[in-house]
């Protein structure tokens, strides 16, 4: 069941990419990825199997991310990925802060269940920051990577997996060692990195399709 | 203490909603609104008790969101004047259809939030539907309203204290009666005035700000 949950995932992400892109250009890709980082710092404080394979969700849109962001250095340039990291510095900061200072607020006792569970769920700092981070650190050495293997060879397809198979297992390793050391032995933390890298890199390499097809809307 | 972070978070709104607005331009207001959009969804999951008042946790950045929608209609030509309705509601899809997925997951052995994550949004799907159509409607409504009175009153300041009066009235009361289903009459109410009251004066505390931008002519990129 996981694993349609995830394919229908997948296809939404994209196919909004696509479509926002069509509405409005190189705003609607800024859009995306703005509210992409929101929501899979939401996402990420859930785990899941996906094929009997322990990973924290939120991988799906953590990888769109990157597309997003391989499409705006194809159409625009890297310079402009300095911008998006701005934002999505900005982002990341205020609402992480604020949805995390509000779980320290004491809850009215009329809806005490109701509080008890919202403070449970996003007190994880921990992680949120593990997702932020990874992403923040590694777009923009995405982005300068993807130009210049774009620039060697104007390929698409080689441009987007030699960037999936170097960044996201960069990315991917960050994530875990911000997430999980101390909390699981180093045996647990290779296999969970692995099991995510192996996951994002699929998506990242189906990401291909959305690159494409953006890349021939005029 | 939790009345102090709750001040930290008033100031936290004030300070970043000037700065990426002085940093960025509009597209700095345009990044607040996708910010405070779907942190007020998430908060809208929690009550605070607050100075004895029991207050929607989502109150300030429910202001914030009004205050920089004032600001983009006054800045924004006429052209773009309803852009930020359209970003507010992919902002609303999006985390709705996050919710629901990340709810939908079957979790792992290990995971000890699923229970927890599918008791907050989905037991409380009264909420989860509630909000997004009330913000919608209150966008649609408010800038209309705010360009009426500021039509009659000449003053911005006081066509958005006004604003507030009558549209914040209205939406407290109707949230809190539906998206609170299991609570008694009297608490519902305590929640919508309390609520109320405390966005009055935030939403007073918020006029030198608004005044500071609108007056702003040149910012620097």
């Amino acid at each position: 069941m996981n694993l349609i949950y995830l394919m229908i995932e997948v296809i939404l992400c994209y196919m909004t990419i696509i479509i926002i892109y069509q509405k409005k250009q190189k705003e609607g890709l800024y859009l995306y990825t703005i509210v992409g980082l929101i929501l899979s710092n939401i996402m990420v404080l859930k785990r899941t199997e996906i094929l009997s394979l322990e990973i924290a969700l939120g991988f799906t849109i953590y990888a769109s991310i990157f597309i997003a962001s391989n499409i705006i250095v194809q159409k625009y340039g890297p310079e402009e990925i300095k911008k998006l990291l701005l934002a999505l510095l900005i982002s990341t900061i205020v609402s992480s802060l604020i949805i995390f200072l509000t779980t320290l607020i004491d809850g009215s006792t009329s809806l005490s269940l109701m509080n008890i569970t919202f403070d449970y769920t996003f007190n994880n700092i921990r992680l949120i920051i593990a997702n932020s981070l990874s992403i923040l650190i590694i777009l923009w050495f995405n982005a300068i990577l993807y130009h210049q293997i774009r620039r060697i060879k104007n390929k698409i397809i080689i441009s987007n997996i030699l960037t999936s198979i170097i960044v996201s297992f960069m990315s991917t390793v960050i994530f875990g060692f911000i997430a999980y050391l101390g909390l699981v032995n180093i045996k647990e933390l290779s296999i969970l990195i692995l099991i995510r890298y192996l996951i994002i890199l699929i998506i990242e390499l189906i990401g291909t399709i959305p690159i494409y097809i953006i890349n021939k809307i005029k | 203490m939790s009345e102090i972070i709750f001040l930290i978070i008033i100031i936290i709104s004030m300070i970043t909603i000037p700065l990426a607005y002085n940093y960025l331009d509009k597209k700095g207001l345009y990044l607040m609104l996708i910010i405070m959009t779907i942190v007020s969804y998430i908060l809208s999951f929690k009550v605070l008790n607050i100075w004895g008042l029991n207050v929607s946790a989502n109150i300030i950045t429910i202001i914030s969101l009004f205050e920089i929608i004032y600001l983009l209609i006054t800045k924004e030509t006429n052209k773009n004047q309803n852009n930020y309705l359209s970003i507010t509601i992919f902002c609303l899809i999006g985390t709705s259809f996050t919710i629901l997925t990340t709810s939908s997951y079957i979790p792992s052995i290990n995971d000890t939030l699923s229970t927890n994550l599918k008791e907050l949004f989905i037991n409380n799907y009264p909420i989860l539907i509630t909000f997004p159509i009330l913000l919608i409607i209150s966008e649609i409504i408010s800038p209309q309203l705010y360009k009426i009175l500021n039509q009659i009153y000449q003053n911005k300041i006081i066509s958005i204290n006004l604003n507030y009066i009558i549209i914040g009235l209205i939406n407290s009361l109707i949230f809190s009666f539906i998206a609170y289903n299991n609570i008694n009459f009297i608490n519902k109410i305590n929640i919508a005035l309390a609520t109320y009251f405390i966005g009055l004066v935030i939403s007073i505390l918020y006029t030198p700000i608004f005044n500071y931008l609108t007056s702003k002519k040149k910012v620097r990129l």
